[in-house]
């Protein structure tokens, strides 16, 4: 009987513990940007946060960015960025909602090739993706790392004919974030 | 044993219960930010008026502004033949304007002109100080204008035929001019702004308004209305309305109330504005007092601008 409260009260434990399989973004530990190589300039903007969750069992992973905090080296460009093309206002946000293609659950230390699909939402526009990346585990940490093109009339971003030489058809985005253990905060 | 592992199972799979969204852990729910507004106005005027914009920090902002003069006149005698002879205005010009401004802050803007209308070189500021927010928390943006004019204009321009009981003073070639901006960003297509604001001028020719006798002031109160609808991303339709208090604009063939009706094209750096005003100069202290040109009379004038952003 005893040996059997042992046991409960160590799954209780493993339980418990199964929060510890949610990994959210570490505070700091966000980089996305994108780059645009044209004849005439080259743009570039990062953003620093992001709410980005993965489920370290089931390798679900979601991820949600704010537009505006996009930052250029141009504020005029910033402006245009938000008001010409990716009509802010009217969408704030993007999302990606996937699952790894790999087990995730039990990496070993260092890193991991995976490629993860999923459901890829920019300037309003839905569209399903498979990326691939490295996933880099060190102790409780993983890091998550990608790069990917993304080509803008997919996702209904027009640009005049008189700046196809200043903004590329298709644009590097360079993806980074550390995620750590999910600490509840009461 | 095997009762322990249900439970343990059941414990396990009610923990991932519910989480469809997984973005769900990070309780989202937390109060939104307050997202200030961008882009109220594409750039630091409309037709006449200024607009809450300030230039970005570390940008110059240059323009050349035009005002042609009058497209047509139906006080002169056979005046279709008088307008086609001077091709519609375009023969003249009531004013031109070079000038500079640049963006000390993000809401701090200072700035440099000169206009050809009474060889006005003028200096200006302008500080945003509130910031709306996309949610109307803060329903309005604010900001304050000033600018000091002076007539670098021969004496005997400024004084005209005036018989001069009175010492010459070079105070006279000044005047100033202060604005309160309060825009609003109504929706992603309606920008609309109040603008309260006093000129004042050094010197003024005593003039009366023939239909009440009410003698001009050096100091004038205006109130402008502008607004903007956006017709697509780059193209706008644009107006503003300035209202001069006091019985000496009542009425008064001498002094019109100005108003400019037009379009604005944003082509990346540049600003295009083309608008038909009746006013003459092109900034306060130059169009707010003083026009004679009506739109009843068809004295309408043709006026655009040219501004190019240099990030610096």
């Amino acid at each position: 009987m005893i040996k059997n409260l042992f046991v409960l009260g160590a799954m209780l434990l493993a339980a418990g513990n199964t929060t510890a399989q949610i990994f959210t973004a570490k505070q700091g530990g966000t980089n996305i940007s994108f780059f645009s190589a044209a004849p005439l300039e080259n743009i570039e903007a990062v953003n620093k946060s992001g709410s980005i969750v993965l489920n370290g069992r089931t390798g679900e992973f979601q991820l949600k960015i704010s537009i505006i905090n996009f930052k250029f080296k141009s504020a005029l460009m910033e402006e245009h960025f938000n008001e010409n093309y990716m009509e802010t206002e009217k969408f704030p946000y993007s999302t990606f909602k996937g699952k790894f293609n790999e087990d995730v659950s039990n990496l070993p230390e260092g890193d991991n090739k995976v490629t993860i699909t999923g459901k890829l939402e920019i300037h309003g526009v839905i569209k399903e993706v498979t990326i691939s990346g490295i996933i880099t585990k060190k102790g409780d940490l993983l890091t998550l790392k990608a790069k990917f093109k993304v080509l803008l009339s997919d996702y209904k971003i027009q640009v005049p004919s008189m700046y196809v030489k200043n903004i590329a058809e298709t644009v590097d985005i360079t993806f980074e974030t550390v995620l750590e253990p999910h600490k509840k905060k009461d | 044993m095997r009762k322990v592992l249900l439970v343990a199972s059941i414990l396990n799979a009610w923990c991932f219960f519910a989480q469809d969204d997984l973005l769900n852990v990070l309780n989202e729910s937390a109060p939104a930010t307050h997202q200030k507004v961008f882009a109220t106005f594409k750039s630091t005027r409309l037709g006449n008026a200024l607009t809450i914009e300030t230039v970005k920090k570390k940008h110059l902002d240059f323009r050349i502004s035009h005002r042609f003069n009058n497209i047509y006149d139906n006080t002169q005698p056979n005046a279709l033949n008088a307008s086609a002879q001077n091709f519609f205005g375009f023969d003249a010009a009531s004013d031109i304007r070079f000038s500079f401004d640049y963006g000390i802050t993000d809401h701090l803007t200072v700035g440099i002109g000169r206009s050809r209308m009474n060889r006005l070189i003028d200096g200006s500021v302008k500080w945003r100080f509130l910031e709306q927010t996309q949610d109307f928390h803060v329903p309005v943006s604010m900001a304050l204008f000033a600018s000091t004019g002076y007539s670098h204009d021969h004496l005997s321009n400024i004084y005209g035929n005036v018989v001069m009981d009175f010492k010459k003073s070079e105070l006279h070639r000044l005047n100033y001019f202060t604005q309160l901006i309060i825009a609003c960003k109504a929706t992603r297509w309606l920008s609309i702004e109040l603008l309260p604001g006093y000129l004042y001028r050094n010197y003024i020719v005593a003039k009366t308004n023939s239909s009440n006798n009410a003698a001009n002031t050096n100091g004038q109160f205006t109130l402008g209305f502008a607004g903007r609808v956006k017709l697509s991303k780059r193209m706008s339709v644009i107006g503003d309305y300035f209202y001069l208090a006091g019985p000496y604009f009542k009425n008064n063939p001498q002094a019109r109330h100005p108003l400019a009706l037009g379009m604005e094209m944003e082509t990346g750096g540049h600003v295009f504005a083309f608008f038909f005003t009746n006013a003459s100069g092109l900034i306060e202290n130059n169009y707010l007092v003083g026009n004679s040109d009506s739109w009843k009379n068809g004295q309408v004038k043709f006026g655009f601008r040219v501004s190019r952003t240099f990030n610096l």
